[in-house]
This record gives C-alpha cells, sequence and structure tokens, in this order.
C-alpha cells in the first residue's frame, strides 16, 4: 500500500471525523441540560445558573461551539462532570479493555468458524453439516444481552463456577467473551461454510480432479483460500462495530469498556465523555478498517489497492 | 493441516484458565471485608457526604462530623466535638475532642474545622452540603482556641447542631479549587486506592482516637443488578449486599429495615383537572396499599400518610390512613363532572426508571387501578434527566395534568429538610401555592422544643387532609443481604453509612 | 428444473405451476420449513391478539410471578405469570405484534428509501450521489447504538421515533448496495439499447434498474429484518426502546433481569422468542437467496441427495 493511499485515505478519514464530531456536538446539547443531575435536588436556582455559568452553558450555543472547536483542535477534551478528571483519561482507560474483549471475541469466533466451517462443507449435506447450519442460525440469532443474563444464572448463580460481574483476572472474562463470541461465529460459520461449499464444486476443483489430483489437500487449501476473503471482510464490518462496545453486554457484566462508558455517558449528560468516546472509537475503527484492507491485499492479489 | 493443533493448543489453553480462576474467590479471610452497593460514587470529598452514595464511603468511615445522629430518635450525640451549647440566638458554641489527628498526620483543631466549612460552603466548589444541608444559611466561624470554637448563623437556626452533623470535615489540606479524589480525615479507615469503575478500599488507622476497627481492611464494590448483588453474597464474592429487591431478599440472611424514605405520588394540584379537590381525593381513594405491599412492595413497607417516616421531629402520628375504597373515588369523580371539571382529561403518570426496586410495575399497577376508578391515566416512564426536569420549577403554563412518582428521604431527623422545598409557595418542586401553610412551615423553622414539633404536625396534618396535594404511598424498607459468618445488623442509617468500624467476622 | 414450455400457458396455469415450485423449493430446505412453520404461528397469534380473542390481560397481584409448566391452570398460564400477575404466553402475544410490526415497518422504510437513494446516487452521480454517499459514510461513522440513544433522548421514546431511528441507521447499507448495484447494471447492453431508443431516465429506472436490482435489496432486507428485531430488543433493554405500558420482547427481557433467581422465565422465554424469530427470518432469508439465483436451484429441487 503506497504512502500517498495511505495519506488519501488519512485526510477523508480526518474530513470525516470533524463532520462526526461536529454533529455530535450538537445533537448532545441538544438533548438538555445537564446541570440537574450534577446538583442536589434541593440546591437553590442561584446555585443552578452558578453551576451553568461555570461550565460556560450560558453563553450561545455558536459561542460554546467556538470555544470546544478550538479545545478540540489542540486535543483537550475537557474534564467529565461526573468522573471530575480529564475526558481522554476516562476514556484511553476503558478503551484497551473494549478492545481486548473484541479481539479475543472475534479471534476465537473466526478460527471456530474457519474450523467448523470447512467441516461442514467436506461433509455437505450429511448430518454434521445439518448440525453445524442449524447450530451457526442459532447463535447468530441469539440477542446478546440475553444470553450473557442466561449465562449469568446458570453459571453465575445457579452452579457458582464463573464470577456474577466484574472485572479482574481471566475468569471475569469468560462469559462477556462468549457472549460476544455467539454472533460473529454464527455469520462467519455461514460464510465459510457457503463458500466452501461453492468453491468445492467449482470449475477448476473439478478439473484438477478429472485430471487426477488428489482429493483432499490441495483442493480443500484451495476452497479454504476462497473463503478467506469474505470471512476477512465481514470479520473487519464485525470488528469496527465491536470497537463502538458492545455496548449492551458490558451493561449486564459491568464490564469497565468504551461502550458502558458511552452509554454512562449519554444517559448522565457528560458532554466530555460522549465526545472523547466518539473520537476515540472513530480513530479506532479507521485504523481497523485500513488493516482490513491490507490483509485483504496480502490475501489476494488481485484486489491489492495501489 | 496447520489448523488442528492450533484449535489442541486453544482449547488448551481455555480449560487450563477455568480450572484456575475456578478457585474463585474463596469466603474472605477474617482480615479482609468486601461490601457490593448500587453505584459508584460520584466524588469521595469530604464537602460531598450529602449524596448517599458519597456519605456510604466517607462518613464515618474515612471522614467524621462534629456530631452525629443517633439511629433510634435522631438525637445529636457526640463525635469530634464533646459538647455544644447554644451561647446566644445566633451564636454556638463548639468544644472539640483533643488527640485527632487526620489521616496526613496534621492535627485536628478549630481552625481545620473553620477551613472546611468556609470550604463546604464555597460556591466556586459546589458541594453537595453547601448546596443541600447548609443552602440559605450562612455560618461564620471564630476561632476561640484550638479545643472551642464559635459559629455564628446570619438568621435564628434552632438545629444548627444537627446541620453539623452533615459536615464531614476533611484535612486543612485538602485542596480549595477542586474536588479531591484522597481524601484525608480523622475516621477509623484510610483510603488506599480508588480504583475508578471497580472499587474502593480502605485500610484501618493506626492513629484513630476511638475504640479501633476489628476488620482491617475493607473493600466496596457496586453493581447495578440487585440479583447479582445478592449471588454476589452467595459465591462469597462480598459479605454484605445492599438494596436487595424484595424477590430476591427471601432468605434468612436478608435485612429489611426501615431506611427513611418515604414514596409518594406527586399531585400537580394547579392544573385541571387535579385542581379539584375531590379528584385528588379520589385518586387517594382509588389506590389499593394493601394490595401492594407483599406483592410489589416489602411485606414490611408501611402505609404513609406524611412524607417523613416515624423517626423524623414532626411527625404525626395522628393521621387516619387513606382506604381503598372506589365506589366513593368514582361517585366524588361523578360529583366533580356534574360541576363542569374535567374528570375525562388525559393524566399522565411520570415515573422514574429505577427510583425504587419494582418501580414501573407499582406505577403499571396504580394505573391499572385509577382506571378502574374512572381515571383516564396514561404512564410514562423517563430517565432521571428528564424526570428531573418535570420535578423542578419551571414549569409550562399550559402543561399536561401529570403526577410523579417520587421519593423523599430524610435521614436528618427534623421536618425543617423537607418541608420548605416542596410545599411551600416558592419551594421548587412544590405544586401547592396557600399562604396559611407558608406560614405554618415559617414559624415551625424558628421555633424550638414542642412548639416546633407541633406546628410541624399541623403542616402534615393540613397537607394531607385539607391540601392533599399527594398521594403518599409508604414508608418504604430496604433490604440487605449479610453472610452468615458477618456479625453485622443493619440499622435506619445504614443508607447513607456503611458503618464499618462496628462490624465483625463471627 | 422449471419447465421453459410455461410460458405458452395461459397466466393462472402459470401461476399455480409457480406456486407449485415454490412449496417443492420449500420443501427441499427442510430449515425453511421449519422457519415458516414457526413465522406462520406467529402470524397466527398476533392476528388471534388483535381479534381480542384471547381474554383478559388483568393486572392480578395474587398471582405474580406463578411458575412455568403447571398444567392444572389455564391454558394461558402454562408459560408462567408475569411479576404482575398477567398470564406469560398472553404478553408474549401481544408483544410479538409490537416487536414484529416494529421491524417490519423499519426494514420497509428503510429498503424504500434505501433503494431509491441508492439507485439515484448511482444512476446519476454528480454532486447529488456524492452527497448522498458522503452523508451514508458519516452515519456509518457513528456507532449505531449512539444514533439511537440520540434520536431517543432528543424526541422521545415513542414507538414512530423508534421506527426512524432504526430506519436511518441501516439505511447507508442499503444505499451502498444498491449503489453498486446499479452501477454495475447501469453500464450494462440492455440499457444502453433502452437509451438508444428513447427511454427516458425514469422509465429506464422503472423497468431494467429496479427489476436487478430488487432480488439483492429484498435479501439484504430480509437479513436485516432480523438484525433490527435484535436492535430493538438492545434499545429496550437499556430503556429507550419500547416504554412500559407497551410491550415488546425485549422489554420483558429487561423486566425480567430483575428476577433472575427468583422468576427465571419472565426472561427465559421472551428472549427465547426473539431468537427463534430471528433464526426464522434468517432462514426464510437464506431460502430466499438460493430461490432467486437460478444457479443454485440444485440445492433445493434436485433428487439427488
Amino acid at each position: 500500500m503506497s504512502f500517498t493511499y495511505f495519506l488519501k485515505r488519512a485526510a477523508f478519514a480526518a474530513l470525516a471525523l470533524a463532520a462526526l464530531m461536529i454533529s455530535a456536538f450538537f445533537l448532545v446539547r441538544l438533548t438538555g441540560d445537564p446541570v440537574n443531575l450534577y446538583l442536589p435536588v434541593d440546591a437553590s436556582e442561584a446555585a443552578r445558573e452558578a453551576m451553568r455559568v461555570r461550565l460556560g452553558l450560558d453563553h450561545s450555543l455558536l459561542a460554546q461551539f467556538s470555544d470546544w472547536a478550538w479545545d478540540i483542535l489542540s486535543l483537550d477534551f475537557g474534564v467529565s462532570l461526573w468522573h471530575n478528571r480529564p475526558a481522554m483519561d476516562v476514556v484511553l482507560e476503558a478503551l484497551p479493555n473494549t478492545l481486548a474483549l473484541g479481539a479475543i471475541a472475534l479471534a476465537l469466533a473466526f478460527t471456530a468458524a474457519i474450523v467448523m466451517g470447512s467441516i461442514a462443507a467436506v461433509n455437505a449435506g450429511g448430518w454434521i453439516d445439518r448440525g453445524v447450519n442449524v447450530l451457526s442460525q442459532a447463535a447468530a440469532s441469539v440477542p446478546d444481552f440475553w444470553l450473557g443474563l442466561m449465562g449469568v444464572l446458570l453459571f453465575a448463580v445457579t452452579f457458582s463456577i464463573l464470577p456474577t460481574s466484574g472485572f479482574g483476572g481471566p475468569i471475569y472474562w469468560v462469559l462477556p467473551v462468549a457472549c460476544l463470541f455467539a454472533r460473529p461465529f454464527g455469520t462467519l460459520v455461514q460464510i465459510v461454510r457457503g463458500s466452501m461449499i461453492e468453491a468445492l464444486n467449482a470449475t477448476f476443483v473439478r478439473t484438477a480432479r478429472a485430471k487426477g489430483a488428489r482429493d483432499g489437500r490441495v483442493t480443500f487449501v484451495h476452497a479454504l483460500r476462497n473463503a478467506l476473503l469474505p470471512a476477512v471482510t465481514v470479520t473487519g464490518d464485525l470488528a469496527a462495530q465491536f470497537a463502538g462496545g458492545g455496548g449492551v453486554v458490558e451493561v449486564v457484566f459491568g464490564f469497565p469498556g468504551i461502550g458502558k462508558l458511552l452509554i454512562d455517558g449519554i444517559l448522565k449528560r457528560d458532554f466530555a465523555i460522549v465526545q472523547a468516546s466518539i473520537f476515540a472509537v472513530a480513530v479506532v475503527i479507521f485504523v481497523i478498517n485500513i488493516l482490513v484492507d491490507m490483509l485483504y491485499g496480502s490475501i489476494d492479489p488481485r484486489v491489492r489497492v495501489e | 493441516m496447520k489448523k488442528i493443533p492450533a484449535i489442541h493448543a486453544l482449547g488448551m489453553g481455555v480449560a487450563m484458565s477455568l480450572a484456575a480462576g475456578v478457585a474463585i474467590p474463596a469466603r474472605a479471610a477474617p482480615d479482609k471485608l468486601t461490601v457490593v452497593v448500587t453505584d459508584e460514587p460520584k466524588s469521595l470529598d469530604p464537602c460531598d457526604t450529602d449524596l448517599s452514595g458519597n456519605s456510604r464511603i466517607l462518613h464515618n468511615n474515612i471522614t467524621e462530623a462534629l456530631v452525629n445522629l443517633s439511629p433510634k430518635d435522631g438525637s445529636v450525640v457526640p463525635s469530634l466535638a464533646t459538647s455544644w451549647r447554644q451561647v446566644d440566638s445566633l451564636t454556638w458554641e463548639f468544644k472539640l475532642r483533643e488527640g485527632v489527628t487526620f489521616h496526613d498526620g496534621k492535627a485536628f483543631d478549630s481552625s481545620a474545622v473553620i477551613a472546611a466549612l468556609k470550604r463546604a460552603q464555597d460556591p466556586a466548589l459546589a458541594c453537595e452540603v453547601g448546596l443541600a444541608t447548609l443552602k440559605g444559611l450562612k455560618l461564620n466561624a471564630q476561632i476561640v482556641n484550638p479545643t472551642t470554637l464559635l459559629i455564628k448563623t446570619d438568621v435564628v437556626e434552632p438545629i444548627l447542631p444537627n446541620k453539623m452533623s452533615a459536615l464531614d470535615i476533611g484535612s486543612p489540606a485538602t485542596p480549595g479549587d477542586t474536588k479531591t479524589r484522597t481524601p484525608a480525615g480523622t475516621g477509623p479507615y484510610k483510603l488506599v486506592a480508588w480504583t475508578p469503575g471497580q472499587s474502593v478500599g480502605l485500610a484501618a488507622y493506626e492513629g484513630y482516637w476511638g475504640d479501633k476497627p476489628t476488620i482491617p481492611n475493607a473493600t466496596i464494590i457496586w453493581r447495578a443488578e440487585s440479583a447479582v448483588r445478592a449471588a454476589m453474597v452467595d459465591t462469597g464474592e462480598a459479605q454484605i449486599a445492599y438494596e436487595i429487591a424484595p424477590q430476591d431478599g427471601t432468605t434468612e440472611q436478608d435485612h429489611a429495615f426501615p431506611n427513611a424514605e418515604t414514596s409518594l405520588l406527586r399531585i400537580d394540584a394547579q392544573i385541571a383537572p387535579l385542581n379539584d379537590k375531590r379528584v385528588r381525593e379520589a385518586l387517594n381513594l382509588a389506590i389499593d396499599r394493601d394490595g401492594l405491599i407483599g406483592t410489589i412492595f416489602h411485606k414490611d413497607a408501611q402505609k404513609a400518610m406524611q412524607v417523613v417516616p416515624p423517626s423524623v421531629f414532626g411527625f404525626n402520628p395522628d393521621i387516619p390512613v387513606w382506604t381503598y375504597d372506589p365506589e366513593k373515588a368514582k361517585s366524588l369523580l361523578a360529583a366533580a363532572k356534574a360541576d363542569g371539571v374535567p374528570v375525562d382529561k388525559e393524566i399522565v403518570i411520570y415515573g422514574r426508571i429505577g427510583i425504587y426496586p419494582n418501580s414501573s410495575e407499582s406505577l403499571e399497577a396504580i394505573q391499572a387501578m385509577l382506571a378502574d376508578a374512572g381515571f383516564n391515566a396514561r404512564l410514562e416512564m423517563l430517565e432521571t434527566s428528564p424526570w428531573l426536569k418535570r420535578l423542578l420549577k419551571p414549569w409550562s403554563k399550559d402543561r399536561q395534568p401529570s403526577i410523579l412518582q417520587t421519593q423523599i428521604d430524610n435521614a436528618e431527623g427534623d421536618a425543617v429538610f423537607t418541608l420548605p422545598n416542596r410545599f411551600t409557595t416558592d419551594g421548587n418542586q412544590s405544586t401547592i401555592t396557600d399562604a396559611g401553610l407558608d406560614k405554618l412551615i415559617a414559624d415551625g423553622t424558628k421555633a424550638t422544643g414542642e412548639e416546633r414539633k407541633r406546628l410541624f404536625q399541623q403542616a402534615f396534618k393540613y397537607i394531607a387532609v385539607d391540601a392533599v396535594n399527594i398521594a403518599p404511598l409508604f414508608h418504604m424498607v430496604t433490604i440487605a443481604r449479610v453472610a452468615k459468618n458477618v456479625n453485622y445488623t443493619p440499622d435506619v442509617q445504614a443508607g447513607n453509612e456503611i458503618k464499618l468500624k462496628s462490624i465483625s467476622y463471627r | 428444473m422449471t419447465d421453459t414450455s410455461s410460458e405458452f400457458l395461459p397466466t393462472s396455469e402459470r401461476r399455480s405451476r409457480r406456486i407449485l415450485w415454490l412449496l417443492r423449493a420449500l420443501a427441499g430446505d427442510p430449515m425453511a420449513v421449519a422457519a415458516t412453520i414457526w413465522l406462520l404461528i406467529v402470524v397466527l397469534a398476533i392476528f388471534t391478539d388483535s381479534l381480542s380473542l384471547l381474554g383478559g390481560n388483568r393486572i392480578s397481584l395474587k398471582t405474580r410471578n406463578l411458575p412455568p409448566f403447571d398444567f392444572g391452570q389455564s391454558w394461558t398460564l402454562w408459560l408462567g405469570a408475569d411479576a404482575l400477575g398477567r398470564p406469560l404466553l398472553v404478553r408474549l402475544i401481544q408483544a410479538a405484534s409490537t416487536t414484529i410490526g416494529i421491524a417490519v415497518v423499519t426494514v420497509l422504510t428503510s429498503l424504500i428509501g434505501g433503494t431509491l437513494l441508492g439507485v439515484i446516487a448511482g444512476y446519476f452521480g454528480g454532486v447529488v450521489g456524492n452527497v448522498i454517499m458522503r452523508t451514508c459514510d458519516i452515519i456509518l461513522g457513528f456507532p449505531t447504538l449512539l444514533v439511537a440513544l440520540f434520536g431517543l433522548y432528543l424526541f422521545g421514546p415513542s414507538v414512530s421515533n423508534l421506527v426512524i431511528v432504526l430506519a436511518v441507521t441501516r439505511m447507508p447499507a442499503y444505499i451502498r448496495v444498491a449503489r453498486a448495484e446499479t452501477l454495475e447494471v447501469r453500464e450494462r447492453l440492455f440499457v444502453d439499447a433502452a437509451r438508444v431508443f428513447g427511454g427516458g431516465p425514469k422509465w429506464i429506472l422503472r423497468t431494467h434498474i429496479l427489476p436487478s436490482v430488487a432480488p439483492t435489496m429484498l435479501t439484504l432486507a430480509s437479513v436485516n429484518l432480523a438484525m433490527v428485531m435484535l436492535f430493538e430488543s438492545g434499545l429496550s433493554y437499556l430503556g429507550l426502546g419500547i416504554q412500559p405500558p407497551s410491550v415488546s420482547w425485549g422489554l420483558m427481557v429487561a423486566q425480567g433481569q430483575g428476577y433472575l433467581s427468583s422468576a427465571w422465565w419472565l426472561g427465559f422465554f421472551p428472549g427465547l422468542a426473539v431468537m427463534l424469530t430471528t433464526m426464522s427470518f434468517n432462514l426464510l432469508a437464506n431460502w430466499f437467496r438460493i430461490v432467486t439465483d437460478p444457479s443454485q436451484h440444485w440445492r433445493l429441487v434436485s433428487r439427488r441427495r
């Protein structure tokens, strides 16, 4: 991938990011006045006014906008109302957790899908194939928060072999990863199986067989290669989605990731957190997209972008 | 194929980590206690302890106040101050305890108290204590000597000592321009670490002036779900869990106790048809309170006729409780309708999601009861922020008639903390405009002793029977789950204060 | 295989042959059959509910949280009762109409809107096309949950706002696909020929472009149906979707969360319903994709097994 291409992509991404941040600015401020949430209900009107002045909320929207734009350009995302710390610090603490969670879940899903999808494709029409088909369809259709709750009920409350929620060693990750794993696994199995079946029946394979080439290794690898491309594309899409946070799953498990941070930030009208989160997530998505493109190019030379 | 070995490795890895982690945090060793609450404290600054989320962790654990309120009768007992007296109508004298130090080594004396007081009232800091409990009161403190100080008020304040129980004293080294995340107080525990989003860790303070606590280490964690909190005590992940919902709190480890909250529906008595007293009475008669107890609300909840619980000074025990009489409600509505009151107009019930356990269900049940009695009631559940907008003035002139689900707590023990904001003409949450009631409340605020009690009781009776701008529901009960090997009985203040130094292992 | 000589038969015969063929194709995929059966049950249930044949839905605090599988009770209570004593089965059916209704309306809106915008962007290109595509990129840049939260906070969580928000966040996907397909078709010979024959853009769009684009868009829609259902469930779970006293499956799961250890059926059955319905939509979408692609028909109607 050439440097100029990268620059072009980056430039466009910067533009999109700017548009995103500006829309976010107005949207968040239109959702209402945070002051009431941060003062006791008994506080006097004078105290509320004083807080509004301190937060700069008494200025006109345009004035607030220019102040904010200036700050953003120097990468100052302001102080979180709820956490009383610089917003970007809070976001940078939460982001790695979400990324790790998503990465683990996707890696497991991808690997498992390749394995299961190939097995099913080789066995096309047979009982294993049907079983895998049903299993993957079910996995792709399950609501993740429901799976999470049932998981908590079964493994934590009834059998007590996993903790109910929280954050810490590997055992706290088992249930959240399992929840996030289900849908990508289901979708990817379908894709891998589908494209492998097509590939295994494709002309070039039949030709190779007709010419006497042995079944097995060669055809299998060819078919697998064929299936990798769509699988990688979909995984890239899913990665971008996960970057925004499996917010709902994080809420169920109290997992301190960016999805939960964002949801809490919106519910608590914490402008700084919301803006900082959107920014961080957008940057991550951009990086993921570039990586996927590069991966694409290395798998299939025809698709290399210049 | 390279794939197979990878799968083997993966499987082994997962199995091993599961096995390693299966040794779940076993019952905590006797030198460690874990407590799980509903959410993370907003701040650990000593001047923010008006918020229960903060005071739970700070009050009487990390920081202390000059006085405490007794959980039995709300009377004022010594803490950092050993005695106090009223010098004249505007001045009080406090004598401070000697030999007390802050966690950072600074000495506790009059100047420390004055610094804390000034800080709490600083408008730029927007401290909870200054904005709520100490609102409208200008306090001026003077040092007499290191163990004696005078506090002057600008208006007569007969319950100044009560109010002093809300002011936690932090070290004089606490920064005056921002809220602190590392409070240093005089309490039995000092802050070890606050891991944002996860936990707060405390450890016993060697130099504490009183009896040392039995458990040297405590950790406070938070989970939003009641079932999860309850389960954590069962699995040994925590020893004490607060705010367990009634349906989860049915084992013998669950202790139900009154939590000084009263649930009610605030009627917007300024908009038709709710501005007709008969309609408001009908509303109260249509609600089957007994049917709600033991089902949606805990069986120990008490039917309420006023918005403060029996432990508050000014509580009136002689107000007759509303009966459940849907027929009478219907006839009252018919009478009002005959006089031209628009009883068929849609009334909105505004609820707040999560305000207490089963809050949405209670409103669904109430809405069905109102519909049965002939009301045209629609339910709308709201998030905290839009709900606050409906709770607090200003309101738009042509708003829809509404009743608002709300809850009032009074752990400070005096009716003055509840009445003015909610029932006077200028109160920022008040839907009532009644000059007589205003005078009653104002007189009560200035009075002392029996006179004060009488005036407040009169006010409550007036609100319940004459004004009827509320549909009081219940004096609420909350449930805490305590592990079998822990010695702890929650009292009425447990919602705002986790009394760590009184907890021990059996 | 399809009998090509059927072109010469009268229309009604053609139609019944086609229907017969479709049924055979359906029978060729047992999963699709199961999906169809489930969906028919759901539709039937919604229908009976709309005719109020299901009887009482009274709140009865006495039967609060009644456990399921007690066949001594009336049939409506066989799945237990919810936190206010209402029969869970009846609640599930009422929630079905809300959940599926929202999903269908949302998908139709984004399908129609997305196809139109995508075709316009693809066929005409230029400034209009660019504007449409950039707006798509921006919307895609927002995490969907965020847009939903904003929209619902701003405008209030009503059913219509929920539909609008979900439709708008889903639309960019449709627009992109429609545009890509249009670009491909636009360059084909028959379109050129049509232009040579003097066909105006509207006519070309209607008779050539849209029909070519349609199958892909419909497949996308059927897959999206499942996604929208899951999304609505998630939003209701967070408290920003359907509000009480209306009910949807997602909301029922949210309400059941508080009763996880005391009344597991409150959250289990609605979640199961979401899963089965989503799965049925996906399976039918799968089947539909195969049906619309003649090169795949061998999977469904061949006699080889």
